[in-house]
């Protein structure tokens, strides 16, 4: 008889990971795509505000690459709900699998994404400072580096990659659930929008509060708490739902 | 070596008169190996359990016997058997279906008779 | 030793039960035809076996596991069928590569064989192939896997008649070589029928018998001749099926478990009923043949 082969979740997760390396390049195409749009989009529409008396004019333009970072943000998002449709997990069951190994691959993937989307998204600062002092006609260039410490600088991309991060973990709950029942693609909106119209008319601020939860966080290690249970809550929540998945 | 896939003989049964042949061709002496049920599988695109029906087949009617661990041989009275079974079984069956036959054509027995010996000097004629 | 094993296992969807308390075992290393009409449940029972479905009452086990996200199950089948996924990113090639880190047996030297026999391009795409040829290269991650279950539900599809009898050939020349427990699942059982060891007959979500190919083969007799000869016969014998009956001459189709001779005597032409013939005959769910539906308009 052919015996039967043990086998360990790390090294088929391992195995599914690899794979998804290989097989996801649209995900690191679409990365591209976006950053690019969001650095021409800075350089195209940046803030502007100018102040003049009658002898001279200033021109301030900020650039910055937040847009960038708020399109990754919802690039990750995006991707994580692709993720999690039936035409990705396919291909998983295709080959040994099953739905834990499925899942800790995924968001093993996710992770990686979304670090090197980060990562990017913050070196498009400095394209965006290049390109910028390229192509306008400045007179003053002015960076802030100089006021900020290294302390600082990796605080704020760990800040970046936990946004995205975070987004992509709400994307990846919400299309498991969208998978586990399709009639949550409408009702998850809906619901959405319907407690936060109830909430504002009770004085409430509604979805402000959970934004600001998050996004007004100053202090950093409180930040990075909240974040960090936050993505375990959601992971955990995504592989109990799909546990139950049937697939193919 | 093509078995008659659309027959409606078993293809154990095929398999094992297959063999039989072999063995009233000279091609199978005494004490020689039969073919395992793996090659025969090969050879003829059947499931190795199908061909070893037919093997065991011819192991119950005494053709072959067993050594262990070496497969399958075939049986010093072999021959007779097979000779002894095919006409009491096939001629006799051929015989049957003959006379079955004459009587819905309204053959006469004197007739049929005549028929075989017609056709028994004919094939000696030959 | 057995691999598989049923017990009252029913999938229900709302009302419909797609399999309804069915039972059945598989022995290690047999080839299993599962032949039933479309909507038998051939798929769902496969699919619940390979671990990707769960039933919703009664038991299933594989390997002596419940196969449901049994990651060891996973890991000892392989269910290939015409939607197997493959990503658009990588060509065929690639995609034997991969199957081999995720596959312990896998044989990459019989993989890229066949490959080159069938006539693929390794750089070509899983998305570019026609239908038949997707079956194809399905098969061939199926056999080239050899896993100790292989599942191949309706493996076929779109194969033209040469590809397939290439495909039987390949697959028994493989389990020869490696045997291992083989399911599939096919409308064409006449051509598939040889290198089975076992049928199992399902429809309407049950089993309706499991028996060897030989023993099917002498499952059922048509008797025909004179309609008053026939019917007189009948009384003692277990009919599956009538066709062609008429005031003066009728066929009937019954259990083959009565002498012969008697009944030859009397006339009748006794004719042996094939595999293909007998599993129609048992899962007809209509009263009468299609032949009804004309004569009565």
């Amino acid at each position: 008889m052919m015996s039967l082969t043990k086998v360990s979740l790390s090294s088929v997760v391992r195995l599914q990971y690899r794979y998804k390396l290989k097989a996801y390049t649209g995900v690191f195409m679409g990365l591209i795509l976006v950053q690019v749009i969001g650095i021409l989009l800075t350089l195209v529409g940046s803030m502007q505000t100018s102040f003049s008396n009658n002898v001279y004019t200033v021109e301030v333009s900020m650039f910055s690459p937040s847009l960038v970072i708020i399109l990754t943000i919802i690039w990750a998002f995006l991707n994580a709900i692709l993720m999690t449709t039936k035409a990705y997990r396919e291909d998983d069951f295709t080959f040994v699998s099953n739905r834990l190994s499925y899942n800790l691959s995924n968001m093993a993937f996710l992770l990686t994404a979304c670090v090197i989307g980060a990562i990017t998204a913050l070196l498009s600062g400095g394209i965006i400072q290049l390109l910028t002092y390229i192509t306008q006609d400045i007179d003053v260039f002015l960076t802030v580096t100089h006021e900020v410490s290294v302390g600082d600088y990796v605080a704020g991309a760990v800040v970046t990659l936990l946004y995205i991060l975070l987004a992509a973990t709400a994307g990846y709950l919400i299309g498991m659930m969208t998978q586990f029942n399709k009639r949550l693609i409408i009702l998850i909106p809906v619901l959405l929008i319907g407690l936060n119209y109830i909430a504002q008319h009770n004085g409430n601020s509604g979805f402000v509060n959970i934004l600001e939860f998050y996004f007004m966080e100053y202090s950093f290690s409180l930040f990075l708490l909240k974040a960090v249970v936050t993505l375990i809550i959601g992971s955990g929540l995504a592989i109990l739902l799909s546990n139950r998945l049937e697939v193919r | 070596m093509v078995l008659n896939m659309d027959s409606t003989i078993p293809i154990y049964v095929q398999i094992a008169e297959w063999l039989e042949n072999e063995i009233l061709n000279g091609n199978l002496k005494i004490d020689d190996k039969v073919y395992s049920q793996y090659k025969l599988a090969d050879m003829f695109t059947i499931n190795p359990a199908t061909a070893a029906k037919g093997l065991n087949l011819l192991y119950e009617e005494k053709i072959l016997y067993n050594k262990r661990g070496l497969g399958k041989f075939v049986s010093h009275e072999a021959m007779t058997i097979i000779l002894e079974k095919r006409k009491e079984m096939k001629l006799k069956g051929l015989l049957n279906e003959a006379v079955q036959e004459a009587t819905r054509l309204q053959v006469t027995e004197e007739e049929l008779l005549e028929m075989l010996k017609q056709i028994m000097k004919e094939s000696k004629g030959e | 030793m057995k691999v598989i094993e049923c017990e009252r296992l029913v999938k229900a969807y709302c009302s419909m039960k797609a399999l309804d308390q069915i039972n059945f075992s598989i022995e290690e290393n047999t080839i299993t035809g599962l032949i039933g009409r479309n909507g038998a449940g051939k798929t769902t029972l496969l699919k619940i076996i390979a671990g990707f479905w769960r039933g919703t009452e009664g038991e299933v086990k594989v390997f002596n596991r419940s196969p449901f996200n049994n990651l060891e199950v996973s890991m000892n089948s392989i269910f290939v069928d015409d939607m197997m996924s493959f990503t658009y990113t990588l060509n065929l090639g690639e995609i034997l590569d991969e199957a081999k880190a995720f596959y312990p047996n896998w044989d990459e030297e019989i993989a890229f064989a066949l490959l080159e026999y069938f006539n693929f391009n390794p750089k070509q795409t899983h998305q570019s192939l026609s239908k038949g040829k997707r079956s194809t290269f399905n098969m061939i991650v199926g056999l080239a896997a050899k896993c100790p279950l292989t599942i191949f539900d309706e493996p076929t599809t779109g194969m033209d008649a040469a590809v397939r009898k290439d495909f039987y050939r390949a697959l028994l020349k493989d389990y020869l070589i490696a045997p291992r427990t083989i399911i599939i699942s096919s409308h064409h059982l006449d051509e598939l029928e040889d290198i089975l060891e076992d049928i199992l007959l399902v429809d309407e979500g049950k089993k309706v018998l499991q028996l060897p190919v030989d023993e099917l083969k002498e499952y059922a007799v048509t008797l025909s001749g004179r309609t008053a000869v026939v019917m007189q016969t009948l009384q003692d014998k277990e009919v599956i099926y009538k066709r062609d009956v008429n005031i003066d001459n009728c066929s009937v189709v019954v259990r083959n478990n009565f002498s012969h001779e008697e009944v030859k005597r009397l006339g009748i032409q006794v004719s042996p009923v094939t595999p293909t013939d007998i599993c129609v005959y048992l899962t007809n769910q209509t009263k009468g043949a299609i032949d009804d539906v004309f004569n009565k308009s």
